[in-house]
């Protein structure tokens, strides 16, 4: 048996789809090689654009530049009074020796109790003196005075470092008077 | 068997006809990719570094317009007067003269007598000079919001011994007063006793009614100064005018006992540019 097929209809229907199909890919193509052309058209614009506002800045910079460094003598000046004022809060926030401690002593010497010599230093905390006694009562009553001012005055440890007693009956001790450091 | 009889019009060139549907596409997708590899991707990373730039470039630009009205905002005249007042503070060199000028109006307002006085400052002008100070350190630490070129000076002192003889009441007012004035010292060492019998027995300054001394006290006493800095810092850095804490600081300076020193005295001052080398 034979059978025969006729393709000649297909075969038109077929080119009439090829030829659909390539006009739509041409147009596609034509559209995004459009698009694209635009896209890189925006993309070297901004280029350029952006390229522009970086050189205006750069000179708006040297322009301020050069004005800032006519006012440079300003600028100094005011650094000059920032970096003094710097240094000086650094001097005044530490304190030298306790000078107050020292006169203070030196106030509770009387009449019998004579101070030969006090002496404090800046990196010690502690002071010493020496003095003399005209006698025992004196001595004593000067010691009452020492404590009671180192209750007062922030003395952490007051230490006897020395008593000798003379042939006229006077007292000669050496004290030293540990401070709290300010 | 099926015999398939292909119609006369259906022949290869036909199919290969359609190909030409397919050069335009082809070609347009050559040329989107060569655009976009030759063109648009570097075209995109410029771009993405030009705004980069633009964005540091404006930071940049801010900072130097808002350095611009600080320093616009600034009282020149107040400046220099400031200039002034704290480099006879803090003085840029050893200042012997001004250090001795306030010593002695201390001794003459409190009623002491100013025995002895040494010290060795070396050389007074020089940088080097000011490198052989007794006491220096760096001020590094110090300088952070205007932490700058500034901080390249150091602040050093210079160690000076004393004596003074008188009441011991005005001896007390001297020393409690020393570290209130200017030029900034500070009291290192303190030695206080009886005053011999042969210290002399006149006042400073008051000759007229002469008084026996009482105490003497032989201290030291550490002066301060701060040499120059020798530049400034870039243009760039932002600046900051006086913060509320540095102008009390200011204040209490100003609060603070001066001596006038003699015209002749040479205060590197009113220069157009203090950092300007000597």
């Amino acid at each position: 048996m034979k059978i025969s097929i006729n393709l000649l209809q297909e075969t038109q229907q077929i080119q009439a789809r090829v030829r659909r199909i390539g006009l739509w890919l041409q147009t596609i193509s034509t559209v995004v090689l459009i698009a694209f052309g635009v896209l890189v058209f925006l993309i070297i614009s901004l280029t350029f654009w952006s390229d522009r506002q970086a050189n205006r800045i750069s000179e708006d910079i040297e322009d301020t530049k050069a004005t800032i460094e006519k006012m440079r003598p300003l600028e100094s000046k005011l650094l000059f009074v920032k970096q003094k004022l710097t240094f000086s809060g650094r001097v005044l926030s530490e304190h030298g020796v306790r000078q107050d401690l020292a006169t203070g002593i030196y106030e509770l010497s009387k009449e019998e109790v004579t101070l030969d010599h006090v002496a404090v230093a800046e990196d010690d905390d502690f002071l010493v003196f020496s003095a003399t006694a005209k006698d025992i009562f004196s001595l004593v009553g000067f010691l009452d005075r020492l404590l009671s001012y180192a209750q007062e005055h922030e003395v952490t440890r007051v230490i006897g470092n020395s008593f000798s007693r003379a042939e006229n009956g006077s007292y000669q001790f050496d004290i030293s008077i540990f401070f709290i450091e300010k | 068997m099926i015999d398939i009889d292909l119609p006369s019009q259906v022949t290869l060139r036909t199919v290969l006809g359609m190909k030409k549907y397919l050069y335009f596409p082809i070609l347009a997708l050559f040329v989107v990719v060569g655009l976009l590899v030759f063109v648009a991707v570097p075209s995109i990373r410029k771009v993405v570094l030009l705004r980069q730039e633009i964005s540091q470039k404006n930071e940049t630009l801010r900072s130097l317009e808002q350095k611009v009205e600080v320093l616009k905002s600034l009282d020149e005249n107040q400046l220099l007067t400031q200039v002034e007042n704290l480099e006879r503070t803090l003085p840029s060199r050893k200042d012997v003269f001004l250090l001795l000028t306030s010593l002695n109006g201390l001794a003459s307002q409190t009623g002491v007598s100013l025995e002895q006085f040494s010290l060795a400052p070396g050389s007074l002008a020089t940088a080097s000079a000011t490198d052989s100070s007794t006491n220096r350190s760096t001020a590094q630490d110090d300088l952070s919001s205007s932490g700058r070129e500034a901080a390249s000076s150091q602040l050093a002192s210079l160690g000076v011994e004393v004596k003074i003889t008188g009441s011991f009441e005005a001896v007390k007012g001297f020393l409690s007063n020393l570290e209130q004035l200017i030029p900034l010292m500070r009291l290192t060492t303190l030695d206080l006793s009886p005053a011999s019998e042969e210290t002399p027995v006149s006042l400073a300054g008051t000759t007229a009614l002469p008084v026996v001394p009482e105490v003497s006290a032989n201290f030291t006493i550490a002066m301060f100064y701060a040499s120059l800095p020798t530049q400034l810092g870039t243009i760039t850095e932002p600046i900051q005018t006086l913060t509320e804490s540095e102008q009390g600081l200011y204040d209490k300076l100003l609060s603070f006992i001066s001596f006038p020193a003699s015209p002749s005295a040479s205060v590197p001052t009113g220069r157009e540019d203090v950092f300007a080398p000597f």
